[in-house]
């Protein structure tokens, strides 16, 4: 194990001891899961514990329905790891899910009763199917309605005073890094935040690296998704070997795999929702999901805006990217972006679009000047 | 350690491993002039291949040498290259640098050299604030200037600005190719006139170079002048430990 941040103790030493100090401060542990390789690795350090010390916590899953059959089954192994000391909290209950795959179902409504025979998985009689919650449930966005943050926080609200495990590693991305260690969220631990209704998230591996957690699974064998596998073997870089959802802004190019990876998940999702199976053809292409690249017919990336907006199909949107639009400067650099949003169909702004003067042309105009 | 300017780095090397117990060398940067038994050396361009990284990280035990020699060729200081070098040279304390001159450009260069000889790649001291560094040693630094004055005529004043024109309109995605095609341009110019002339853009120990009235010279000579700037004040702060 690697030695970080703490000079004289391994990553694991320390998350051990960062998961005793939780268990110390808290009654209440609920510990967040996705079915990646982190968080398996974080429950069951956690259950460890609260074997040692005959407790129970909370496992808590929310499930997208759109998920990988294999994630499913991992989530499933690890709720069974330690049973006497987990409660499950497997929510399959009904809420909005961004599609960024096509432009007639911008979102996906997961687990609505109406929907039922396309659901992709039949529910679970011993998973959460109703909210939990009996305050009056918050909603952020009102573009994109009850979504999946949305679920989050109000999940999160009918808890008080608990400790959220979340499997974050700070190597991930130095937005990551930013959110766990900018400030202290409970006393003085810097790997924690502060959350609403006197709860706290807090980051026992934080400091963990990629291969860390591989050393980890191997030499406790534990069972794994099987997607990294595939992507291994597919030879794909360490970046890019993660589970995630399948269809949101952020991870429908995790679709371009599908087929190859679990055929029988593609062909439930192609009839489950639009766009699937062109966001398979394309979803890496330049010109196309990726925005990077102009198509042929455009030299300018303001014109290739004006072309995708004047023919954006759904009506009942459109003004939402007009009225945002027209408070943006008008350059290649936003430009490039307003077609990003376009493409994506991201009229909820999951991708906001950063409006700056172009830096290409401030720098030609300066070069213009010395020069 | 950091070496810094003239050294003497063959007798340096022999009275690091008389000192110390090191079983396998690595020269990571540009090779040194002599030969060294049980010595690799690693281009700089190589360091971020995976067919090294990995390698590397296996066979750089506690008692390797890593020897970084003029390993400062980037600005960025968090760019890829140096990253996987702090990985390199974290698995032994056993280091030597070696760079003739303390920076690339501006003077938070430095601590492009000064990150690869800490033991902890996660602190990033900025060069403002620290006010004392230990375990560097400076030698004799030149950067001897020759200055020809070429006339130029109208004519080409006005295809300099045709062709900066053009070079402009040109550019796509990077502006800082501007200068650049604008100097080589120019220094075309230059050659024909007086042969024999070092590039305005290139730095050196000794340079002859040739200065004509046009921006473009003017820019590259005010750079190569605040870069002499830069050295000297690195070296002023290096020395007042």
């Amino acid at each position: 194990m690697s030695k970080k941040y703490n000079v004289n103790k391994n990553v694991l030493e320390a998350a051990k001891e960062r998961i005793k100090f939780i268990f110390d401060e808290f009654e209440n542990i609920i510990v967040s899961i996705s079915g990646g390789k982190d968080s398996t690795v974080l429950a069951y350090l956690a259950l460890l514990e609260a074997n040692k010390r005959g407790r129970k916590i909370g496992l808590f899953f929310l499930d997208e329905e759109v998920v990988y059959q294999n994630t499913a089954e991992q989530i499933e192994y690890v709720m069974n790891l330690f049973p006497a000391n987990t409660n499950r909290f497997w929510l399959q209950i009904p809420f909005k899910l961004t599609n960024s795959t096509s432009f007639s179902e911008g979102q996906l409504n997961c687990w609505e009763q109406s929907e039922k025979k396309k659901w992709m998985r039949k529910r679970k009689a011993d998973n959460i199917l109703k909210k939990t919650w009996s305050h009056q449930t918050k909603v952020v966005n009102k573009n994109k309605g009850f979504g999946f943050y949305d679920v989050l926080y109000n999940f999160e609200l009918s808890f008080l005073n608990t400790a959220f495990l979340v499997g974050l590693r700070a190597d991930e991305s130095f937005n990551r890094y930013r959110t766990m260690i900018k400030n202290p969220g409970y006393k003085e631990v810097m790997w924690s935040t502060k959350r609403d209704g006197g709860n706290f998230t807090f980051y026992p591996l934080y400091d963990w690296g990629f291969h860390d957690i591989w050393k980890f699974i191997g030499e406790n064998n534990l069972k794994y998704h099987k997607f990294y596998d595939f992507a291994y073997k597919k030879g794909r870089g360490i970046n890019e070997i993660r589970v995630s959802s399948l269809t949101h802004e952020k991870s429908f190019k995790s679709i371009q795999d599908l087929p190859e990876f679990e055929f029988e998940t593609y062909e439930k999702l192609v009839n489950r929702i639009q766009g699937i199976a062109f966001a398979q053809e394309t979803a890496k292409n330049k010109k196309m999901f990726q925005v990077k690249v102009l198509p042929q017919n455009f030299k300018k990336w303001c014109d290739y805006r004006d072309f995708l907006l004047k023919t954006y199909p759904d009506e009942t949107k459109k003004h939402i990217f007009v009225a945002r639009f027209a408070k943006h400067k008008n350059n290649e650099y936003v430009a490039r972006q307003q077609c990003k949003q376009l493409i994506l169909n991201d009229y909820e702004n999951n991708f906001p679009v950063k409006n700056n003067e172009d830096p290409i042309q401030e720098k030609i105009a300066y070069w213009r000047s010395v020069l | 350690m950091i070496y810094i300017g003239e050294q003497k780095k063959q007798e340096i090397i022999a009275a690091f491993l008389q000192k110390n117990a090191v079983d396998k060398i690595f020269i990571i940067g540009s090779n040194l002039d002599f030969e060294l038994n049980n010595a690799e050396f690693i281009k700089f361009s190589d360091v971020i291949m995976y067919k090294f990284f990995y390698r590397l990280l296996q066979e750089i035990s506690r008692n390797t040498l890593v020897i970084l020699n003029e390993c400062l060729q980037k600005t960025n200081r968090h760019d890829l290259a140096y990253n996987c070098i702090r990985r390199y040279v974290l698995q032994t304390s056993h280091r030597i640098i070696f760079n003739y001159y303390p920076i690339k450009q501006a003077e938070e260069d430095f601590m492009i050299l000064w990150d690869m000889a800490q033991p902890n790649p996660f602190l990033k001291d900025s060069y403002r604030y620290i006010s004392k560094f230990n375990d560097v040693q400076c030698g004799k630094i030149e950067l001897d200037l020759n200055i020809n004055h070429i006339d130029v005529d109208e004519k080409f004043v006005n295809e300099y600005a045709k062709e900066k024109i053009k070079i402009i309109d040109s550019v796509n995605k990077d502006p800082d190719v501007i200068p650049r095609r604008l100097l080589k341009f120019v220094e075309k110019y230059k050659n024909k006139k007086q042969g024999g002339l070092d590039s305005l853009s290139q730095i050196k120990k000794e340079m002859n170079v040739g200065v004509t009235s046009l921006p473009v010279d003017q820019y590259y000579l005010s750079q190569i002048y605040n870069f002499k700037k830069g050295v000297q004040n690195v070296v002023e702060k290096i020395q007042c430990k």
